[in-house]
């Protein structure tokens, strides 16, 4: 070995750098070769201190501060029924309708601080009306919010221990079962709506429950049917069209744009409806209309996240802005203590940083919390980009569990 | 149960992730100008303002400058109610000063400058309680400037108040918080103990006549020690800097498998020597990728904003202690038996085999095996 290394040299002596440094059998023989060691001691350093330095005069920099000279500048956009919350609530106005219009409109406008304004009316409403049925619900809405999906199941499970013909309380319990992959129990609520309490919903909630599954024909035509009888509340119709709308884009139909735009036209401003058709759109290799569907909605990181998504997919010379702006927005959640959107920050470093080992990661972490479809796709593709099948062994069993069946590409991963 | 309700939950539980997370945050910068003159500036996020107080005046669902103007001195009450500042023996006076506007990253904030003549010193206390009763999740950041040096404070429904220490204050917490982060990290990080293993098992012993052999004095074999650790040392600081303070973004998966494959190299040549003289040069190269692997764990943890340079020193240099620690238990032992004829012919490649084998594991549990 010492006699092949010393040949190594010795021919390495007889060469221009670049050639040595082709040659060079291990790292340390260029620097040998090229550089005084002592040299570059004094070099690294130096270089690092500078570097350093410079970054955090950077970061402490604020954004500049504009006085503007015109009256009529329009400085922010609010979205409808924010200004009906500028005011405080007058002594004795009853709370609950007020924590009601707030979370429909946080729903609606994406805009959380709606939510958690909600949740702190919730935490003053008095003794007599804290634990009535339409506060639970309320209470039910707000933990879901947060994410913490065990309370709502259970404030709803006393909702309908109170009120068993309760078929809104079952649905959402359904809903809550689904998001959380409790997939066999979502089956039994949905059963017990259809057969027991309110056929019509028990349809919505199977055609759900169908599309969660991934039996998309079965959710259309049951979407179909309650659409063809349908009269009822706008706000579910909306849902209803906009479900159908991503069931017929997953069985890319083609009038899949059409009840998106039927689901658009009944609440222009429904964030909820806007994200989905934006993923229809760039599903369809439409980035740019994606792009302008959310150009208006309000920022959060979702919204964000689709936006670069599309900007990106569009070679928009903004992609790298907003890619960018949601990255700073990750980090200020987390060195504020919030919480950040794991799927998101999940898709962000999969999608927008070609960072697979942290999505795969954050995918994980979110999947514990969250199995719906979104959820098990982004775990999926996580996994496969970083090249960790073994990563999905957890998912599998739990979709045996459950009944779920996965596509064929993960039966093979089993 | 009415369909209003019934929408406005199903609806949501359905779309669970659809409209997660819009930060409400304040920024509240005080800077000192002069010995006894302060300036506070404090900026708020528009939409937080909407519904705190009116702004959209004329019910347009826009806010305008003429109407953030109209409502300057209700803003001005509103936040010399909320924001206080003093010293614990005394307060002081605000006095508001210009109304403007920033953007931060897309978002548009009010902001209100007000000054001071205030002497309280080093002891500068601020309490914040704007927006946390109507929103919990509400923040402010607190940027203390003086001179060139920032300390920030992140308040809370549950901290509403921050103190300006003497030194420069609070960054004395988040340098300890990090340093110890760095120790457990460096710690709890077998693959990197185990390149340093791999490379501390010859620092005892010299090649000689194609065998290894032990080191006639233990402190050749320290200084060799010396120069493994300091190598290591720099090429990870320069590195973990780089990455940390997104100046350089390297692909996670693969910094993990060269991290994985530096363990293998540098057993291996433990076992069939290609590199015997001048291993720091072998810890200086690997360590660059070693940095990139430590700065996705300081990732993890988030930089606090304004400490940057604070917590990325105390997180390395947390690191270099928790190495130093692992040297300093193993170094006398290594020195302790190098002249035994079964470390260099036995224990040491054994050892280093043991690694080679952990790291083939993790370079395959890396491609996704």
């Amino acid at each position: 070995m010492a006699g092949r290394r010393d040949h190594a040299k010795l021919r390495a002596t007889r060469l221009p750098p670049l050639e040595r440094r082709r040659l060079a059998p291990f790292p340390c023989d260029i620097a040998e070769n090229t550089m005084n060691p002592i040299t570059r001691f004094r070099l690294l350093p130096l270089l690092a201190l500078v570097l350093l330095v410079a970054s955090n005069a950077a970061l402490a920099q604020r954004p500049p501060l504009v006085v503007p000279t015109d009256p009529a500048l329009v400085l922010e956009t609010l979205p409808a029924g924010y200004r009906g919350f500028s005011t405080p609530a007058l002594p004795g106005e009853p709370l609950l309708p007020r924590i009601q219009a707030m979370l429909d409109t946080a729903a609606r406008t994406g805009d959380t601080r709606l939510s958690t304004r909600a949740q702190a009316l919730l935490e003053r409403l008095p003794a007599n009306v804290a634990n009535s049925p339409d506060a639970l619900r309320a209470r039910a809405f707000s933990a879901q919010h947060r994410h913490d999906f065990d309370h709502a199941r259970a404030l709803l499970g006393q909702v309908l221990a109170r009120e068993p013909g309760d078929g809104g309380a079952l649905l959402s319990r359904a809903q809550v079962n689904i998001v959380q992959g409790h997939l066999n129990q979502a089956r039994g609520d949905c059963a017990v709506l259809a057969l027991r309490v309110d056929a019509d919903l028990g349809i919505v909630c199977t055609a759900a429950l169908q599309l969660r599954m991934g039996d998309y024909p079965s959710a259309a035509r049951l979407a179909d049917r309650w659409l063809s009888s349908e009269g009822g509340d706008p706000g579910l119709t909306r849902f209803v069209l906009m479900m159908r709308g991503d069931i017929a884009s997953r069985l890319a139909e083609p009038d899949a744009t059409r009840w998106f735009e039927r689901a658009l036209a009944l609440d222009p401003g429904d964030v909820r409806t806007r994200l989905a058709f934006a993923r229809h759109l760039r599903r369809v290799q439409q980035p740019r209309e994606a792009l302008a569907m959310l150009s208006t909605a309000t920022e959060s990181d979702t919204v964000l996240l689709q936006r670069a998504l599309a900007a990106r997919e569009s070679g928009s010379t903004d992609a790298a802005v907003l890619s960018d702006r949601l990255g700073k927005r990750f980090q200020l959640a987390r060195q504020t203590g919030s919480a950040t959107e794991l799927r998101d920050e999940a898709e962000y470093h999969l999608a927008l940083r070609n960072d697979t080992a942290r999505g795969l990661q954050l995918a994980l972490e979110n999947f514990r919390t969250q199995r719906d479809r979104e959820d098990q796709e982004l775990l999926q593709s996580a996994a496969r980009a970083a090249k960790r099948p073994n990563a999905l062994v957890g998912m599998t069993a739990w979709a045996k569990t459950e009944r779920l069946r996965l596509d064929a590409e993960m039966e093979g991963a089993r | 149960m009415n369909m209003r309700w019934l929408a406005a939950l199903l609806l949501c539980l359905v779309s669970a992730t659809t409209h997660a997370h819009t930060l409400s945050v304040a920024h509240v910068d005080v800077s000192r100008q002069g010995e006894d003159a302060v300036r506070v500036e404090v900026d708020v996020a528009l939409r937080d303002l909407a519904l705190t107080m009116p702004l959209d005046l004329n019910r347009d669902n826009a806010i305008t400058w003429g109407e953030l103007r109209t409502q300057q001195p209700a803003l001005e009450r509103l936040l010399l109610q909320g924001i206080k500042l003093g010293s614990s023996a005394s307060s002081c006076t605000l006095r508001p000063q210009a109304l403007g506007t920033r953007t931060y990253d897309g978002v548009a904030y009010a902001s209100m400058a007000f000054s001071s003549d205030c002497s309280a010193g080093t002891g500068l206390v601020l309490e914040y309680n704007l927006i946390f009763d109507q929103d919990p999740a509400h923040r402010a950041i607190v940027a203390w400037r003086m001179g060139n040096a920032v300390q920030t404070d992140i308040l809370q429904a549950a901290t509403r108040s921050a103190r300006l220490a003497a030194s420069g204050g609070d960054g004395s917490a988040t340098f300890l918080q990090f340093l110890r982060e760095g120790v457990h990290h460096i710690l709890g990080g077998i693959d990197h103990l185990a390149f340093l293993l791999a490379l501390l098992l010859p620092a005892v012993l010299v090649r000689q006549d194609g065998r290894w052999q032990p080191t006639p004095r233990a402190g050749g074999s320290l200084r060799a020690v010396a120069g493994v650790v300091t190598a290591f040392t720099l090429a990870h600081s320069i590195t973990l800097s780089l990455a940390a303070l997104g100046i350089v973004r390297p692909n996670g998966q693969l910094v993990e498998l060269v991290i994985a494959a530096s363990v293998l190299l540098a057993a291996l040549n433990n076992i069939r020597p290609v590199v015997t003289g001048r291993v720091w040069l072998v810890a200086l190269a690997f360590g660059l990728i070693h940095g990139m692997g430590f700065a996705r764990a300081l990732q993890d943890l988030g930089l606090p904003k304004g400490q940057e340079l604070l917590a990325l020193l105390g997180f390395n240099l947390g690191v270099e202690l928790g190495q130093l620690g692992v040297v300093a238990l193993l170094f006398p032992i290594l020195a302790g038996v190098r002249r035994q004829a079964w470390y260099a012919r036995i224990a040491m490649p054994l050892l280093s085999a043991l690694i080679a084998v952990a790291a083939l594991y993790w370079i395959w549990q890396r491609l996704g095996g």
